[in-house]
């Protein structure tokens, strides 16, 4: 960093943001039970946001460029790549806008219970897990990939920061396979900043069980409108359309027209008022700032516009950086009672998304559940869900069961009404 | 012109030889794979003017692999210089062998190693580099500036171009492949309101070259123009089984989607995909032949000369006149499956684990026009605007996304416009429904695709017009 500090200084840059990001893992591959290839990487990058301040006009402007460094980089080159950032930032012809107040710390540790395990112990303790996990010769872990990832990061800029911090995430994905009577598979990926070995198994015996119920699943839903429930990673997508619609890169451009104090869950049809929390996944942000739990919204209303310095300035509001992680506080009915109500159980889908410019939600189903006429589950796959979020989201009623991952805590379901079904 | 050698790794090589060397002592098969990536996107829109290097896909860096005693294992890193070798050595002969005690190996073997060299690189028009970043920008401003002065309904019109350049090394005991590429990408994007909702419309363009290609920007606004306009009036679809004609981008992503992630041979070996039990049989219409490769006519972003396993790269007909003749395989999944290699192993950056990927994949044209086809439809729609898709190669399901239909009633289009649609149902049910197939081929490469929900890597797909039964939701 001081090299490279050097040389902007010589290049006539004074404003600058830098982010070195060194980055070991240990990554462990699984076909069935046996090893598929062990992988050890250390990659170092250094991100230079290289800023240039100009006039035009009477109007004062900043623009910038981002470039990347790594360790095998001459000084003749690093001042070259520098000179063509500068230049190009000349261009780069964006309203001036302050860097992020100065945050000054220590290397803050990381949180997890594994900072001090050397990686590859950490990468096996998960293996194990993955290697003594109930199956049989109809259900198993089809193939699994594990990644422990130890980062250590430092943010420095120009106006006075300098944070830096350790970061571990264990986090990977894994198939299990029934072969009887139909030969089928589920997906789940997996995130935690601790070596959660509880979760994780839940995770597993979770997809075991799913997918011996997918193997026996009836054909598609029946095709119409009727109540759908989401659950876990599906709800936390379902979420993402607050968390954009909120953003100041949203909002700034005019793309959302949501304003702090604004009702933006709708008209109240019945459901559950939304209380979402900005959870800090880690202590800095990647412009430095320090990161803190802020209320999204409250009872459906927005109490904060979320991201990074340069669009706050221009909305001029607080800049708070950039959240990836959300937490839900909400939940009346059972997982039980909603089944009763006769909605279509979504278990897992291929690819289940929401688009944050309109609110459409749609996925096709890998497994739904649907309970039968005489309190039978009956497992169903293939057809898919298609709703729209502005038309749901004021009847929303959600889970008291819970759910926890690297991205969200919350209730582990929702019922939404009135979602088109495409199946038989 | 063609695209030059790396200064750098020009300066590496007697670095990696090394290395390789010393590897070579310890193990009956070692590689090592140096990359040397520059990119830069430009993007011009409401929130501003963005000039970045791109983050992912890689910059330098190198990957050493090693065989050992029917296994494998690779150490990767961003530095290499000649005091690293010891420690490299070190990580293969601790880290990674305590690793490989974690369980019992896949007995693999050696992978091959014929003798191959080569030096490569693909021609360019216009290096953007040397257009610079003041013309480019400028370029861009203008294709904003006259996007949104088309249509006042629009709140906003965003362009972007992307250029990648990179270049490779890949040296074992018999090969010594170098290979230089360039390739770019430009969008637009537009946005237009429509109660609390956006409709957005977005058109790519690609191309195995350089900043030539910017003299599709204004083409390629009118596209995206024509597309936030279809959405904005876009109504709700009645779910059901629906005669359609799919258009060029749709073709691709049902190629790509829907069916080629399930020839993707690593899945064979895990027995993860259908296809495996389907060779030499009819999948499709006998109209329908599937291409994939790394070299085929229809060049564009993943055009390469050889992998990320050092295997030359191969035109491989997938799909012949209905029959499923061929998967796409990398090294290491060829030899455990005892077949050749198509030059299909392939890496996002050199810090990632190589799986096999596809490459430009296509259906190849038929002999029909596309307004005979829509002229034969009497109750259906025509698809366009793909936005997402996602591959199910274990039991052939589909799920792809697409912004709208346009209503064709008794051989016309109605003006009618249904959409978001999810096309939903069985993989070979769609393509052995396909009746008519147009004399033209259109492919785009402007997206990335991943292996599930990670491993990013470019990829171009594409085909003719096709006509087909289709579940929609």
């Amino acid at each position: 960093m001081d090299r490279i500090i050097q040389l902007l200084q010589q290049c006539g840059v004074s404003v600058y943001r830098l982010t070195d990001t060194l980055t070991e893992a240990a990554e462990l591959y699984f076909i069935k039970k046996k090893l598929d290839i062990p992988r050890f990487k250390k990659i170092e990058i250094i991100q230079a946001e290289i800023f240039r301040d100009f006039e035009e006009d009477g109007k004062k402007y900043r623009g910038s460029t981002t470039i990347y460094m790594e360790q095998g980089l001459t000084d003749e080159e690093i001042v070259q790549k520098i000179k063509n950032a500068y230049f190009a930032a000349s261009f780069v012809k964006n309203p001036f806008y302050e860097l992020p107040a100065p945050s000054r710390s220590d290397l803050v540790p990381s949180s997890s219970d594994y900072k001090d395990m050397p990686l590859e112990e950490a990468a096996g303790k998960a293996a194990d897990l993955f290697l003594s996990v109930e199956s049989d010769a109809r259900a198993f872990i089809n193939s699994a990939e594990i990644f422990v990832r130890r980062s250590r990061v430092r943010i420095l800029d120009s106006a006075g920061t300098d944070v830096s911090y350790m970061r571990d995430v264990l986090r990977g994905e894994f198939v299990a396979q029934c072969k009887e009577p139909e030969d089928v598979e589920q997906y789940r990926q997996f995130s935690y900043t601790d070596l959660d070995l509880a979760s994780l198994k839940e995770k597993l015996e979770e997809a075991i069980r799913d997918v011996r119920l997918r193997a026996a699943a009836l054909g598609a839903p029946e095709a119409g409108t009727r109540s759908v429930i989401l659950t876990g990673e599906n709800l936390r997508e379902l979420l993402n359309f607050y968390m954009a619609r909120s953003a100041s890169d949203m909002v700034y451009p005019g793309y959302s027209t949501w304003k702090e104090g604004d009702v933006v869950q709708g008209e109240d049809q019945g459901g559950e008022r939304l209380n979402l929390t900005l959870a800090s996944a880690r202590p800095f942000s990647s412009e430095g700032i320090p990161m803190r739990n802020r209320p999204l919204l409250r009872d459906g209303v927005l109490c904060t516009v979320h991201g990074g310095s340069r669009f706050a300035h221009y909305l001029g509001i607080e800049p708070t950086g950039s959240y990836e992680k959300v937490l839900l506080d909400a939940g009346t009915m059972s997982l039980e009672d909603m089944r009763k109500t006769g909605a279509l159980e979504t278990v897992s889908f291929s690819d289940f998304q929401t688009d944050e410019m309109d609110g459409h939600f749609a996925g096709e189903i890998r497994l739904a559940l649907q309970r039968g006429e005489t309190g039978e589950t009956i497992p169903l796959t293939g057809g898919s869900v298609n709703g729209s979020l502005l038309e749901s989201q004021g009847r929303m009623i959600f889970s008291r069961e819970r759910y926890r991952d690297a991205s969200y805590e919350g209730p582990l379901a929702v019922l939404i009404p009135d979602v088109r079904i495409a199946g038989s | 012109m063609k695209v030059q050698s790396s200064p750098y790794l020009t300066r590496l090589r007697p670095v990696l030889g090394e290395l390789l060397e010393q590897l070579l002592k310890r193990y009956a098969y070692a590689s090592v794979l140096a990359t040397d990536v520059e990119t830069k996107s430009y993007s011009v829109g409401r929130s501003g003017t963005r000039v970045a290097e791109i983050g992912c896909f890689g910059r330098r860096g190198f990957t050493a692999r090693v065989w050992k005693d029917g296994g494998y294992a690779e150490y990767s890193a961003n530095s290499l210089k000649r005091e690293d070798i010891d420690q490299i050595l070190q990580h293969f002969e601790t880290t990674l062998e305590g690793m490989s005690r974690c369980a019992e190996r896949y007995e693999t073997p050696m992978p091959q190693d014929a003798p191959a060299f080569l030096a490569a690189s693909t021609d360019y028009g216009v290096d953007p580099r040397d257009l610079g970043d003041e013309k480019i920008v400028d370029r861009l401003t203008r294709a904003r500036l006259s996007g949104l002065a088309a249509d006042r309904i629009l709140i906003e019109c965003s362009t972007r171009f992307n250029y990648q350049i990179y270049h490779k090394v890949f040296l074992s005991r018999n090969r010594d492949l170098e290979q230089n590429v360039l390739f770019t990408d430009a969008a637009v994007f537009c946005l237009a309101r429509k109660g609390e909702a956006l409709k957005d419309g977005y058109h790519a363009i690609s191309l195995l070259g350089g900043a030539e290609i910017l003299d599709g920007l204004e083409d390629c606004a009118q596209k995206a123009l024509e597309a936030v306009r279809a959405s904005l009036s876009s109504i709700p679809l009645v779910p059901g089984e629906y005669e359609c004609i799919c258009s060029p981008e749709v073709t691709g992503m049902i190629v790509h989607e829907a069916f080629g992630h399930g020839v993707e041979m690593d899945m064979f070996v895990k027995d993860r995909a259908l296809a495996a039990s389907y060779m030499g049989r009819q999948v499709a219409s006998e109209l329908v032949t599937m291409k994939d490769g790394a070299s085929t006519s229809y060049e564009d972003v993943a055009t390469f000369f050889f992998d990320d396993e050092g295997n030359l790269s191969r035109d491989t007909v997938i799909i012949d006149k209905g029959i499923l003749v061929s998967g796409i395989c990398d090294g290491v999944s060829a030899a455990r499956l005892g077949v050749s290699p198509t030059g299909n192993g392939r890496r996002e950056s050199v810090d990632h684990k190589v799986y096999t990927r596809m490459t430009n994949t296509f259906f190849t044209e038929g002999t029909s026009k596309p307004e005979e086809m829509i002229a034969s439809v009497k109750d259906g729609l025509l698809l366009e605007c793909p936005t997402s898709g996602m591959e199910d190669p274990k039991n052939w399901g589909i799920q792809c996304m697409v912004s709208f239909g346009r209503e064709i009633r008794d051989g016309k289009l109605t003006g009618r416009v249904f959409g978001p649609i999810v096309l939903t149902g069985y993989v070979p049910d769609l393509l052995k429904s396909i009746t008519m197939i147009s004399d033209t081929v259109e492919h785009c490469g402007a997206g990335a695709c991943g292996k599930g929900w990670k491993e990013w890597v470019k990829v171009s797909d594409g085909g003719p017009y096709i006509k087909a039964r289709i579940r929609l939701g």
